[in-house]
C-alpha cells in the first residue's frame, strides 16, 4: 500500500467530511446493475474503464458512478458468481446493466460487525443458510448444523429432550477453561453460562446433564449461521474468540408486499434401541446358577438355601425398560408474518414446541415470540433496527444423572433391577422394593417432580448513520435475561424418602448480560483499491444469580413441597445463594483492503480488558493478520476454464480465553470453606461452643493473564464449471498457551491448589475440506451434493506437571476412580488404566503386566478425540418433489462405557442385579471386581443415517391467497452403525474433577430417540 | 443542513459517549473481602479455629492419614467385595505395600497435613501482629504446636517436609525441604520453646492444646529419633515420658471403651492428653466415620435407613494377639441399644431385638475370620467398632464421640519401650504392667520388644498408630495375611507426584516393593 494512495484517501474523507467532492473534468457516466436471477439491484460490483486503472464499485441500490476519460471506452463489470460482462458505452452516459448469474451465487458471509462477500473472505468461514440446516425437532440453534460444517463437531450430550450440546471448533483447545464457542446473536455476544439451576450445587438430586442455554431461539427464526473458525476471523472478538465464534442472524423483513406463512410438524418418537439384558425366565435361570456356584465353594457361610433363592424370585415378568420408555408425541407451530415499506419492514414470529422425551415424565414445553424490524430515515442514512426476542421454556425433567447416586437414576434402575418384580402390588399401587439398594424406576419416577422453567429475554437496539457516504457510526444496545426456577419434589412416598419425609428443593437462577457498542465504518473504492476500515468500542457486563432452598420432612404429600416449601417441618440444608458480575471492555480495528479485487488483505487488532484478571494483566492484545489471492482473476488463469475459481487464504492470529471463576485475582479472607460452600475451619475451641475459623480462601493470583490461542490457517478455495463445483480445503495449525489452570499449590500453602497460567501447549492440527456439487441440473431434475471432512490431531506438550486427572466413573465399587488423563504428548482426555486380557481359571480379571513387577500396568487405553468426522448430503428435486438424505460418522474415537461397567458383569447377579445376557454368559466369577479397565474402554466410531426428507411443493399459482404450500416426511436417526454397545456413541456425560471436564464418558445417559415427523410450511399471499 | 448537522452531532454524542471506559475493578457481591478481618485482635481465636479444625481432616477415615496409616499395617484390610470396594485397588495396594506417586489416599494425607501447617502459619502471622497478652501468648504456643504436630506426621510418612515460616507469605515459590533430622530437631526445638507459654490441662478448655500435648509430641520424636536419623535417643525419650506421667493430670482410665463412648469427654476419666472435639449439632468436616466404613450394611445400629458401608475388617493374625478374656477385644454394653458387641465383631450378627441378621442375599450374617483381599463375600472378615457409634445423632455416619490422638497408656508403653531399648529391662516391665493390670489381664513375666509391640497393638489398634510402631520395631516389611512382604523403601510413601511436580526441592522416594 503506497504512501499515496493513504494520502489519497485522508483527502478524499476529509473532502467527504467537508460534504463537498471533487468534480473530475471527464465524462460521467451513471447506471444501475442488476441481477439476471430476480432483477434485484447488486451492490459492490467492480466497474472499471477497460485496460485502466480506472473503476468503482456499485453502491447498495446498484448504482454507479465512473468518470471515463474516453466517451468510448469499454467498461468491464465484474462480480464474483456472476459472469464477467463487457459493455462498449459507444458515447451512452447512462447504462443499466443485468449481469447472468454464475451456477452457484456468491454468498454473503457474516463476520463480526460486518459482512463480506465469501469470494472476498480471507479467513476461515462457513456460512450456512436456512436451506443447509437440518430437519427435525429441533430445540438449540446448533442442532441445525451437526454435521453440516467441516472442522465442527457437534454432539449431544444426551437423548433428553433439550439436551446440551458439546461443540468443538476444530478440536479441544483448552484444558479447564469453557472449550465452548462464543454465540452473536444479531450482533449480541451471549454469556458462556448455564441458564439453568443445575444439579451441582445440590447433591444427590437425580438429574445432572446440564440443559442447552441455545434453547431460548426458535430456529425457524434463524436465517444463517456462519461460523468464524481460524483466528483471523474470531480475533476481532479478541478475548472471546479462541473457541470459534458462532454468529447467528436472525430473519428480518422485506419490503414489499406482506408474507404470512405457517409451518407445522407433528413428530412421533421412540427409543433408537435397548440395552439387551436378561428376561425374567433368564434371570431365574442365572439366580440358579448363582446358587450352585456359592453351594459348591469352599465357603458353607455363603450357601444360598432354596428358601432364599425362591425369595429372590418376586414371580412377575418385567422388561423395565419397557416400562420407562414410551412412544413419544410431539408437535410444532410457527407463525411469521413480515412486511413493510421502503422505509420500514418488519417481521414478527411465535411459536410453540411441545416435545415428549421417550423416558416416561420427560419433556419441554417452549414457546417463543420475536419482533424485528427496521426503520430507515433520513433518506436512508439512518436506520434504526429492533430485535426481540422472549421464551418461555418448561423443561420436565426425568431422574436420570450421575449425581443422583446408584439408587437415584431411573436409567441404571431399569437396567440392573430384578426383572421378576412387578411394576404394580396387586391392588395396583406402585410396587417399591423394600431396601436401600432397589428402585422400582417406574415408582421412582411417578413419585419424583423435576421442573425448569425458563423465561429469557433477548433484545438489542441498534442505530445506524451514514455520515458521509462511506462513513457509517453505528451503536448497539443489548439485553439479555434469564430467569429460570427448578422445583423437585420428592414425594415422602419414595421408600429413600420415607425416613426423610420427602425433599423438596427450589433453586433459581438469573443471568443478566447488558451490551454497549459504537463502532464507526469508512468504505471506499478508488480504482483499484478497495478499502474497509472499521473501529469500535464493546462494554458488556454479566450479572449471575441463583438461590437454593432445599427442604425435607414434609408432613404430607397432598401439596407438592415447592409449592409450600414451608410446611417443612425440618430446617434441612440452609437456604444459600450467590451473585457474580465480570465486566469486559474492549477497543476494536480491522482493515480490509483488496487490490484490483484480487488481492486481499485483513488486519485486525482487538484489546480486551476484563474484571476477571488481576491489575497486572487486565489487558490482553489480539492481533490477527490474513491475504487472500484469487489466482482464478489472474491474466495466466484465464485460460484454464474448467477452474472458474481459484483462491488462496492464508491467517495468523491471537485469541484468548477469559473462561475462568471470577475473583481469582483477589484475596479472600473470611470464613474458611471449601469448593460446595462447606465450612472447613470451625472447630470447638471453648466447651461446645462452635468457633467459626477464618483464614484464606482464596490465595490471590495478581499476574493471572488471558489464556492464549495462536491459530495458523492456510486454505484454498476452488470453483469448477463456473460454480457448479464449489470446494474448499483447510489446514489450520491451533496452539493454546498460558493456559488458565488450577494446579497443586507448592506446599504447604493455604490452598490446595492455585490458578496459574501454565507454560505448556496444546496443539490441535487439521485439514478440513468440503465440497459442494450441482451433480445433475436437467430438465425438472437436479442432484446436489454436500460433502465435508475434518480431520484433526490433539496432543499436549511441555505440561509442567506430570498428570491432571478428570474422568470421575459412577457407580458402586468405583468410588474416586478416575479414568482420564492429561499429560504430555498424550490427547486431551486421554483414557488410562489397566489394560484387561480376560479371566483367569477362577473368573477373576487378569490384566497386563508387560514390565512383569507383579502389578498391572497403567496404560493408555484410547483416546476421545475422533481420527476424523464427516457428513454427505444429497438433495434431489424432481419437478415439485424433494429428497434429501444426510449422513454423518465419527471415526476413530474411544468411549469410556461407565453404565457397563457398573451394571454389565456377572457380579452384579450374585446380589440379585440384573445384567446382560453377555455378561451372564461369561467366564466371569461372581466374586470378579468392578474395577476400570480396557474391558470398559470401546470404539465410538458410528455412521449414522441422520436425517431423510421427502417433501413436495404444491403449484399455487391458480390459487389466489396461496403462494406456496410444501408437504415433508422427515425421519432423524433412522440407521446407526456403530459397535458402541451401549445406547449411542454420541454422547458426554459430565464426569469432571475439579473442574476438568471430561470427554467421551457414558453413564446412564438417556438415550436417544428415533423420530418420523410430518410437516407442513404454508406461505399466504 | 443544520439538521444534518445537529443528527451528526447526536450520532457523535451517542458513539462517544460509551467511550468514557469503566477501570474493570472487580466487584465481589457474594463474598466478604473481610478487610481487617484477621487484623482485628478481637478475632484472634477464630484465627486458631482452622489450624485446628485439619485435624477433623487427618483424623477422619476411610482414607487420607488415617487410612493409610492403617491398612498399610497389619491392623487394618479393605477387601474388594465382588461388586463393593474395589475403587480401582487403592485399598488393596495399601495392604500389599504397592503405592505408587497417584495414589489418591496418601495425597489427601499429604494435601491434609500440609493444610493444616500453611493455616497455623496464617494465624500465626496475623497474631504476631497482636497486641501481646496472656490468651495471644497461649494461641501462638497453640499453633506451633499444631504446626509441629503436622510436620510431625508428614516427616513420618514422607520423610520429606517442604517448610516455610509463618513470615513467608508468597505461596508461589516452592519453599524449601527439611530432611527427617531437621524436621524432628525442628519439632523438638519448639516444644521446648512453647511449653512454658501453654497451660496445664486444668488451666485450658478442654481439647485445647496443653503442656500434656507438647511433651508426647517431643516424646514422640525422640521415641523415633533413630528411626528418623540413625541415632538414638531413648534417655531422652523416658525424661519426655516421665515430664508426663509425673506431671500428676494423667491416669489410666479402668474402663477401656468408655475411653471411645459418645460423651468420652466426661467418661475418659483422665486418659486424654490431647483430643479432637466433635458434637452432633454441626458438621464437622466428615467426623467420625469409623464404624461405618466397616460394619455390614444391614447393622443398622436401630436406626431406620441407616446402612454402613460394609467394608474394612482386620487381619486374622492380628485378631489372635489377644487373650480371649482380654476386655479390650469385646464388650457388650451396647448389645441392647446396637444390636452389635463394641471391639471385634465375629461370628453370628443379631440386629437390636435379638434377631439374627442376614446379607442382602438373604444369607445369615456371620462375620469370619479369614478374608480374601480380593474376591471377598459380604460376610467375610471381623470387624472392628471402638468408638460406640452414636445412634442419636441424626447423622448416622458422623457422632459426638472425641477421637483420642494422645493418651497416657500410650505413654506408659513409650516409656517401657524406651526403658528397654535403654536397657532397663525391669522398668520396662513394670510400665507394661501397670497397664496390663488396669486392663484386668495377666502380668507379663518379662518385657522383650516383640511382646511390648504386641501390647501396643492391643492397646492402641485402629487410632493410627500402628505403621509408625511396626517401622520402629522392624517389622513393617514383614509379610501378613495377603501380603508377600515389601523392602526398607516402603517405610516411606511416595511423595504425590502432583506435590513433587510443583516443589523442585523435593525429591521422589522409592517404590514400597510390596508384592
Amino acid at each position: 500500500m503506497s504512501i499515496k494512495f493513504y494520502a489519497k484517501h485522508v483527502y478524499l474523507l476529509l473532502a467527504m467530511c467537508l460534504a463537498s467532492s471533487m468534480i473530475y473534468a471527464q465524462t460521467t457516466v451513471t447506471g444501475t446493475v442488476t441481477s439476471s436471477e430476480d432483477s434485484e439491484a447488486l451492490g459492490g460490483v467492480t466497474v472499471v474503464v477497460k485496460n485502466t486503472q480506472i473503476g468503482a464499485f456499485t453502491g447498495e441500490d446498484g448504482s454507479f458512478t465512473l468518470n471515463v476519460p474516453d466517451p468510448n471506452a469499454t467498461l468491464l463489470f465484474r462480480y464474483v458468481g456472476y459472469q464477467d460482462q463487457e459493455i462498449a458505452l459507444s458515447g451512452r452516459t447512462t447504462l443499466n446493466v443485468t449481469m447472468q448469474s454464475d451456477f452457484a451465487l456468491d454468498e454473503v458471509v457474516v463476520v463480526g460487525y460486518g459482512t463480506v462477500r465469501k469470494s472476498d473472505a480471507t479467513g476461515a468461514v462457513t456460512g450456512l443458510k436456512e436451506d443447509d440446516f437440518n430437519v427435525g425437532v429441533i430445540t438449540a440453534p446448533e442442532q441445525l448444523l451437526q454435521g453440516r460444517a467441516a472442522g465442527v463437531q457437534i454432539s449431544q450430550n444426551g437423548g433428553e429432550p433439550g439436551a446440551g450440546s458439546t461443540i468443538r471448533i476444530r478440536g479441544v483447545g483448552s484444558v479447564r477453561s469453557n472449550n465452548d464457542p462464543l454465540y452473536v446473536i444479531d450482533g449480541v455476544p451471549l454469556s458462556g453460562s448455564a441458564s439453568t439451576p443445575d444439579a451441582s450445587n445440590f447433591s444427590g438430586i437425580d438429574a445432572a446433564e446440564a440443559k442447552n442455554p441455545l434453547n431460548f431461539l426458535n430456529p425457524s427464526d434463524i436465517e444463517s449461521i456462519d461460523i468464524l473458525k481460524d483466528a483471523s476471523a474470531t480475533a476481532i472478538y479478541g478475548a472471546r474468540g479462541a473457541n470459534g465464534v458462532v454468529i447467528i442472524t436472525t430473519k428480518k423483513g422485506q419490503a414489499g408486499k406482506g408474507a404470512l406463512s405457517y409451518g407445522t410438524f407433528v413428530s412421533v418418537s421412540n427409543v433408537l434401541n435397548q440395552l439387551d439384558v436378561l428376561s425374567a425366565d433368564e434371570f431365574r435361570a442365572a439366580q440358579r446358577d448363582v446358587q450352585t456356584f456359592f453351594n459348591t465353594d469352599a465357603d458353607p457361610n455363603n450357601d444360598i438355601t432354596d428358601d432364599q433363592l425362591a425369595a429372590r424370585d418376586f414371580g412377575a415378568n418385567t422388561n423395565w425398560q419397557d416400562e420407562i420408555f414410551r412412544t413419544a408425541l410431539s408437535h410444532q407451530h410457527n407463525l411469521a408474518f413480515s412486511g413493510g415499506s421502503n422505509s420500514t419492514t418488519y417481521r414478527a414470529s411465535l411459536s410453540v414446541l411441545d416435545q415428549e422425551g421417550v423416558v416416561i415424565n420427560s419433556g419441554i414445553r417452549r414457546y417463543t415470540g420475536r419482533i424485528n424490524t427496521t426503520h430507515k430515515a433520513i433518506n436512508d442514512r439512518l436506520k434504526v433496527q429492533m430485535n426481540f426476542t422472549t421464551s418461555h421454556v418448561q423443561d420436565d425433567r426425568a431422574p436420570i444423572g450421575s449425581t443422583g447416586g446408584f439408587e437415584g437414576d431411573i436409567i441404571i434402575n431399569a437396567l440392573r433391577l430384578n426383572p421378576t418384580m412387578p411394576v404394580r402390588n396387586p391392588d395396583g399401587t406402585l410396587f417399591q422394593p423394600q431396601d436401600n439398594e432397589n428402585r422400582n424406576p417406574v415408582a421412582f419416577s411417578a413419585l419424583t417432580s423435576d421442573e425448569v422453567t425458563t423465561l429469557r429475554f433477548l433484545g438489542n437496539l441498534s442505530a445506524e448513520f451514514e455520515i458521509v457516504e462511506g462513513l457509517k457510526a453505528k451503536v448497539n444496545y443489548g439485553l439479555d435475561n434469564a430467569r429460570s426456577d427448578r422445583a423437585y419434589n420428592a414425594s415422602p412416598n419414595r421408600f429413600d424418602q420415607t425416613g426423610n419425609g420427602g425433599r423438596s428443593v427450589i433453586a433459581n437462577r438469573v443471568l443478566a448480560s447488558e451490551l454497549l457498542e459504537s463502532f464507526l465504518t469508512y468504505d471506499v473504492y478508488q480504482g483499484d483499491h478497495g478499502l474497509n476500515l472499521l473501529a469500535g468500542y464493546s462494554f458488556q457486563s454479566f450479572n449471575e444469580r441463583s438461590s437454593l432452598i432445599d427442604r425435607t420432612n414434609f408432613a404430607t404429600d397432598e401439596i407438592t413441597g415447592t409449592n409450600a416449601i414451608g410446611l417443612s417441618s425440618d430446617e434441612g440444608t440452609a437456604p444459600s445463594s450467590s451473585a457474580q458480575e465480570n465486566e469486559l471492555q474492549s477497543f476494536f480495528g480491522r482493515v480490509n483492503y483488496s487490490y484490483q479485487g484480487r488481492y486481499l488483505l485483513t488486519a485486525t487488532f482487538r484489546r480486551d480488558g476484563s474484571t476477571r484478571f488481576g491489575e497486572n494483566n487486565k489487558y490482553g492484545n489480539f492481533p490477527s493478520f490474513a491475504g487472500a489471492w484469487k489466482i482464478s482473476e489472474e491474466s495466466f488463469m484465464q485460460n484454464v476454464k474448467a477452474l472458474s475459481g481459484l483462491k488462496l487464504r492464508a491467517g495468523w492470529g491471537l485469541t484468548g480465553n477469559q473462561e475462568i471463576p471470577n475473583k481469582l485475582s483477589l484475596e479472600s479472607v473470611g470464613v474458611l470453606v471449601d469448593n460446595n460452600g462447606n465450612n472447613t475451619g470451625n472447630a470447638i475451641l471453648n466447651g461446645n461452643t462452635f468457633n467459626s475459623g477464618l483464614g484464606l480462601n482464596r490465595v490471590p493470583n495478581p499476574d493471572l493473564k488471558w489464556e492464549q490461542t495462536r491459530q495458523i490457517n492456510v486454505g484454498l478455495d476452488f470453483e469448477f464449471l463456473d460454480g457448479r463445483i464449489n470446494a474448499s480445503v483447510d489446514y489450520f495449525d491451533r496452539v493454546t498457551t498460558d493456559f488458565l489452570l488450577e494446579i497443586k499449590a507448592p506446599d504447604p500453602a493455604p490452598t490446595t491448589n492455585v490458578f496459574t497460567n501454565v507454560d505448556g501447549e496444546i496443539i490441535n492440527r487439521g485439514f478440513e475440506f468440503a465440497i459442494t456439487s450441482v451433480n445433475v441440473d436437467k430438465n425438472d431434475f437436479r442432484w446436489m451434493t454436500d460433502f465435508n471432512f475434518t480431520t484433526i490431531s490433539n496432543t499436549v506438550e511441555g505440561l509442567p506437571v506430570t498428570r491432571i486427572n478428570t474422568g470421575r466413573a459412577s457407580g458402586q465399587g468405583l468410588s474416586g476412580t478416575l479414568v482420564q488423563i492429561i499429560t504430555n504428548d498424550e490427547p486431551i482426555g486421554t483414557f488410562f488404566g489397566r489394560e484387561w486380557t480376560g479371566f483367569d481359571e477362577n473368573g477373576v480379571s487378569t490384566f497386563a503386566d508387560a514390565d512383569g513387577d507383579g502389578t498391572a500396568d497403567q496404560v493408555v487405553l484410547g483416546n476421545p478425540i475422533p481420527d476424523f468426522t464427516w457428513g454427505i448430503n444429497n438433495t434431489f428435486t424432481y419437478k415439485q418433489f424433494d429428497l434429501s438424505f444426510f449422513i454423518n460418522g465419527v471415526q476413530g474415537n474411544e468411549i469410556y462405557n461407565n453404565t457397563a461397567n457398573s451394571v454389565f458383569t456377572r457380579v452384579g447377579l450374585a446380589t440379585t442385579r440384573n445384567t446382560s445376557p453377555d455378561a451372564a454368559n461369561s467366564a466371569e466369577s461372581f466374586g470378579n471386581a468392578l474395577s476400570f479397565s480396557s474391558r470398559f474402554i470401546e470404539d465410538g466410531s458410528f455412521i449414522r443415517l441422520n436425517n431423510a426428507t421427502l417433501g413436495y411443493t404444491f403449484d399455487a399459482s391458480n390459487v389466489e391467497w396461496l403462494s406456496n404450500l410444501r408437504l415433508y416426511v422427515t425421519g432423524t436417526n433412522l440407521l446407526l452403525f456403530t459397535d458402541y454397545s451401549g445406547f449411542d456413541p454420541e454422547v458426554n456425560t459430565d464426569a469432571n474433577e475439579n473442574n476438568v471436564p471430561s470427554i467421551g464418558i457414558d453413564y446412564s445417559n438417556y438415550p436417544s430417540a428415533r423420530t418420523f415427523l410430518f410437516g407442513a410450511n404454508i406461505n399466504f399471499n | 443542513m443544520r439538521i444534518n448537522k445537529i443528527i451528526y452531532l447526536l450520532f457523535c454524542v451517542a458513539v462517544l459517549t460509551p467511550l468514557a471506559c469503566t477501570d474493570l475493578e472487580e466487584k465481589v457481591l457474594d463474598e466478604t473481602i473481610g478487610e481487617g478481618l484477621l487484623d482485628d485482635p478481637t478475632n484472634a481465636e477464630s484465627l486458631v479455629a482452622p489450624a485446628y479444625a485439619s485435624l477433623y481432616f487427618v483424623h477422619s477415615g476411610p482414607g487420607g492419614f488415617w487410612g493409610i496409616s492403617q491398612h498399610t499395617s497389619d491392623e487394618t484390610m479393605g477387601p474388594t467385595r465382588g461388586t463393593d470396594w474395589d475403587d480401582n485397588g487403592v485399598w488393596r495396594v495399601l495392604h500389599t505395600h504397592q503405592w505408587d506417586p497417584f495414589h489418591r489416599e496418601v495425597e489427601k494425607a499429604w494435601n491434609d497435613l500440609n493444610n493444616g501447617v500453611a493455616r497455623s502459619n496464617v494465624a500465626l502471622s496475623r497474631l504476631a501482629a497482636f497486641p501481646e497478652s496472656a490468651d495471644i501468648t497461649r494461641f501462638k504456643a497453640e499453633l506451633r504446636f499444631l504446626r509441629a504436630y503436622y510436620m510431625f506426621h508428614i516427616n513420618d510418612l514422607f520423610g520429606q517436609t517442604p517448610f516455610r515460616s509463618e513470615d513467608d507469605n508468597d505461596f508461589v515459590t516452592p519453599p524449601t525441604v527439611l530432611d527427617r533430622r531437621g524436621a524432628a530437631d525442628f519439632i523438638i526445638s519448639e516444644m521446648d520453646a512453647i511449653i512454658n507459654d501453654l497451660g496445664t490441662k486444668a488451666e485450658v478448655p478442654y481439647g485445647r492444646i496443653s503442656k500434656g500435648a507438647a511433651r508426647m509430641l517431643k516424646a514422640k520424636t525422640l521415641l523415633n529419633y533413630e528411626v528418623y536419623t540413625g541415632e538414638a535417643k531413648w534417655g531422652e525419650a523416658v525424661t519426655a515420658c516421665d515430664e508426663i506421667i509425673n506431671s500428676g493430670e494423667y491416669a489410666i482410665n479402668d474402663d477401656y471403651f468408655a475411653n471411645f463412648a459418645t460423651n468420652n469427654e466426661q467418661t475418659a476419666g483422665d486418659e486424654a492428653i490431647f483430643v479432637i472435639q466433635y458434637d452432633r449439632a454441626t458438621r464437622t468436616a466428615d467426623a467420625i466415620r469409623f464404624w461405618c466404613m466397616t460394619m455390614h450394611y444391614n447393622q443398622d445400629i436401630g436406626v431406620d435407613g441407616f446402612s454402613p458401608w460394609n467394608g474394612f475388617t482386620t487381619v486374622a493374625e492380628f485378631y489372635d494377639k489377644f487373650d480371649p478374656a482380654d476386655e479390650r477385644l469385646t464388650d457388650d454394653r451396647i448389645r441392647s441399644t446396637h444390636g452389635i458387641n463394641l471391639g471385634f465383631l465375629e461370628g453370628r450378627q443379631v440386629g437390636v431385638n435379638g434377631d439374627s441378621l442376614t446379607d442382602r442375599a438373604g444369607a445369615p450374617l456371620i462375620f469370619t475370620k479369614e478374608v480374601p483381599l480380593f474376591g471377598a463375600n459380604e460376610s467375610q472378615g471381623i470387624r472392628v467398632v471402638k468408638y460406640t457409634p452414636d445412634n442419636e445423632s441424626g447423622i448416622q455416619d458422623r457422632g459426638a464421640n472425641d477421637f483420642l490422638v494422645y493418651r497416657i497408656s500410650d505413654v506408659y508403653l513409650m516409656r517401657a519401650e524406651a526403658h528397654l531399648r535403654n536397657g532397663n529391662a525391669g522398668s520396662a516391665l513394670s510400665d507394661v504392667n501397670t497397664l496390663r493390670q488396669v486392663r484386668n489381664v495377666p502380668d507379663l513375666t518379662a518385657a522383650t520388644l516383640d511382646n511390648i509391640l504386641d501390647e501396643r497393638g492391643r492397646e492402641l489398634y485402629w487410632e493410627a498408630h500402628r505403621r509408625t510402631d511396626l517401622i520402629r520395631f522392624g517389622k513393617f516389611q514383614d509379610a501378613w495375611a495377603e501380603k508377600n512382604g515389601s523392602t526398607p523403601n516402603a517405610n516411606l510413601f511416595t511423595i504425590p507426584q502432583a506435590a513433587l511436580d510443583v516443589n523442585p526441592n523435593l525429591t521422589q522416594n522409592a517404590l514400597p516393593g510390596g508384592s
